[in-house]
């Protein structure tokens, strides 16, 4: 693909992504299922609210979602060189998890304290993999992450288990199940607003280090001797994808595969350059989970949980590249 | 000649972090600007270690290592990496990268730490896809090359580099004879431009095609250095490898032979 053609390809998407934006505000099942005129929210301040203080921050938040998702979980892919890694497997998923799952059970059940305690809980999963693969004695640094994550995962998911198992299940089991199967219902400007300064600045941050990303996906010693330093840069980086998906799942759960599928349709559109596969990943993370959400508010009169769209959608969409085209 | 050194080892011992036993023990070397050198040794000689130790992967416990006259730990990495380039002796690359995009990877030393590769770079990719004689392969998949254009465009990258010293671990290790003579006749063409190319093998008849120097290592030591005449005999190599072989004059050069002689 030459640059003018993924300029091209790019500005596309963007276009497609502002127009869908635009449009998924003033759709949805107020007043009735379909369109909600313009002009009537001067005339109607129920509709006006509606559309400020629900659909404006839940809209922005779908895209802050599938942005910081897929750019980690491309970030994240180079740095263990494994193109089938997600962004919240060290850990940081299961973690937020079990955040929520406490929070929901022992401390408050408003969005608010659901969302810190997952997000303190996620990194305290990253915190405990880093730890723990430091002091693995086995393997080089990748294998060791690796494991430790694995272990990090299934020592919260075990603890969510116990959580489920102590929880109300009239109350407080259904609570839990909906925050794990991931969504943005809850989302208002309060509790978008805390998570955006951090994601923006580690998306920016993996935006201007799309080059060096090509570098570290080298073997160690080949990123070395081109002047890298491989230990340190690759902790940044790690910081800086990790922190936003701590971020952003702290607020919308466990939306599952869109890390993992939404880097692959962007290297198979644009290549494996990260120059270009990180901001396709973006752009095209942001479009994907800002779609399946305007269909997880609107299909029901009910709410789907995202999670399961985009797991459906992700998994769909993974099986027809393997099947056709094989992994890239 | 009376160049100095470009590169050079005084008496260096090295131990990984957690091993028992000396890797690299008491080396010294000196290494002259537009030769081309060859380390020669069986499997676990340390060969590729003292590559690392050149690079500055690892610092040595004892000795000295110096580059351009300058020890190795007064260079910046990035100043180093702007003097010495280096072809590993594989490179699995997981993703779909394309030739040229590889090959601009080894810009990376020329650009700070978040700029990105501009047109002059770009250039300097495709002059060295050129040099190689493999600029058709700029735009294929690195993941769908053969083995030997797959170490051409090793070669490249550290060749985009543009740095006066050049390391190579085992270049010619799974390639068949042709690929052979097309990488070692290019080891020859880039000395002749002025490099300075330092290469890692075990078969004795690669040093003898195009080396000037060579040094012939066991077991972490040194055995033997100096011109490839003086060190590539049948006495010298036996005690070498360790098993019976011979050098025999063949049409003004030499070959390596194994001695399946009964002793």
């Amino acid at each position: 693909m030459t640059w003018r053609a993924y300029r091209t390809g790019l500005s596309l998407i963007l276009l497609v992504l502002l127009v869908t934006a635009a449009i998924s505000v003033f759709f949805g099942r107020y007043p009735r299922p379909g369109w909600l005129l313009p002009g009537r929210l001067r005339a109607d301040p129920l509709a006006a609210q509606l559309v400020w203080n629900l659909r404006l921050p839940r809209v922005a938040a779908a895209v802050l979602v599938g942005a910081a998702l897929s750019a980690s979980g491309l970030t994240l892919q180079m740095l263990f060189r494994n193109p089938l890694v997600e962004p919240g497997f060290l850990g940081v998923s299961q973690g937020a998890a079990f955040g929520a799952a406490f929070s929901i059970l022992y401390l408050s059940r408003s969005p608010l304290a659901i969302q810190a305690s997952a997000a303190a809980f996620a990194l305290l999963g990253l915190w405990l993999t880093y730890f723990l693969a430091g002091h693995l004695r086995y393997g080089g640094w990748i294998l060791r992450m690796v494991l430790a994550g694995i272990a990090v995962s299934a020592l919260f998911s075990a603890g969510v288990g116990m959580l489920k198992y102590l929880a109300d299940p009239l109350t407080q089991l259904p609570e839990i199940t909906f925050w794990l199967l991931g969504g943005l219902w809850s989302t208002r400007w309060q509790n978008f607003l805390p998570i955006l300064p951090v994601s923006a600045l580690a998306l920016v941050v993996l935006f201007l280090a799309r080059w060096r990303m090509n570098v570290l996906s080298l073997e160690e010693e080949t990123a070395f001797s081109l002047g890298a330093a491989p230990g340190r840069e690759r902790a940044l980086l790690l910081l800086a994808a990790v922190g936003a998906t701590a971020a952003v799942v702290s607020l919308a759960g466990t939306v599952g595969w869109v890390g993992l599928i939404v880097p692959h349709l962007a290297r198979r559109f644009f290549g494996a350059d990260a120059r270009r596969a990180l901001p396709a990943s973006l752009l095209l993370g942001g479009l994907f989970v800002l779609l399946c959400d305007d269909l997880a508010r609107t299909v029901t009169a009910g709410e789907v949980p995202l999670g399961i769209l985009t797991s459906l959608f992700g998994a769909a969409a993974f099986l027809v590249i393997l099947t056709r085209f094989g992994i890239k | 000649m009376t160049h100095h050194p470009i590169l050079s080892l005084h008496n260096v011992w090295f131990t990984y972090p957690n091993g028992s036993r000396a890797v690299l023990q008491d080396i010294s070397l000196e290494v002259r600007p537009g030769t081309v050198n060859a380390v020669l040794g069986p499997n676990g000689a340390g060969k590729s270690t003292l590559l690392h130790l050149i690079l500055g992967l690892y610092p040595p416990q004892r000795g000295e290592i110096r580059v351009g006259g300058r020890p190795l730990t007064a260079h910046s990495r990035q100043h180093l990496s702007r003097q010495i380039a280096l072809v590993p002796q594989r490179e699995h690359i997981p993703f779909e990268f394309r030739v040229l995009e590889y090959v601009l990877l080894g810009r990376t030393p020329h650009l700070d730490f978040l700029q990105m590769p501009g047109p002059e770079d770009v250039r300097a990719a495709r002059r060295a896809l050129e040099q190689l004689g493999i600029a058709d392969l700029a735009d294929r998949r690195v993941s769908a090359l053969s083995g030997g254009e797959h170490q051409l465009v090793l070669i490249a990258r550290a060749v985009a580099q543009e740095t006066p010293i050049l390391l190579l671990d085992e270049p010619t290790a799974h390639l068949d004879l042709a690929n052979q003579r097309r990488i070692l006749t290019l080891l020859r063409g880039l000395a002749g431009q002025g490099k300075t190319v330092l290469f890692t093998t075990h078969d004795p008849d690669t040093a003898l095609a195009v080396a000037d120097e060579c040094v012939l290592m066991r077991a972490g030591r040194i055995l033997h250095q100096g011109p490839v005449a003086d060190v590539l005999t049948t006495e010298k190599l036996t005690q070498t490898y360790e098993t019976p072989l011979r050098v025999l004059p063949v049409d003004g050069t030499r070959v390596v032979l194994l001695d399946f002689a009964p002793q």
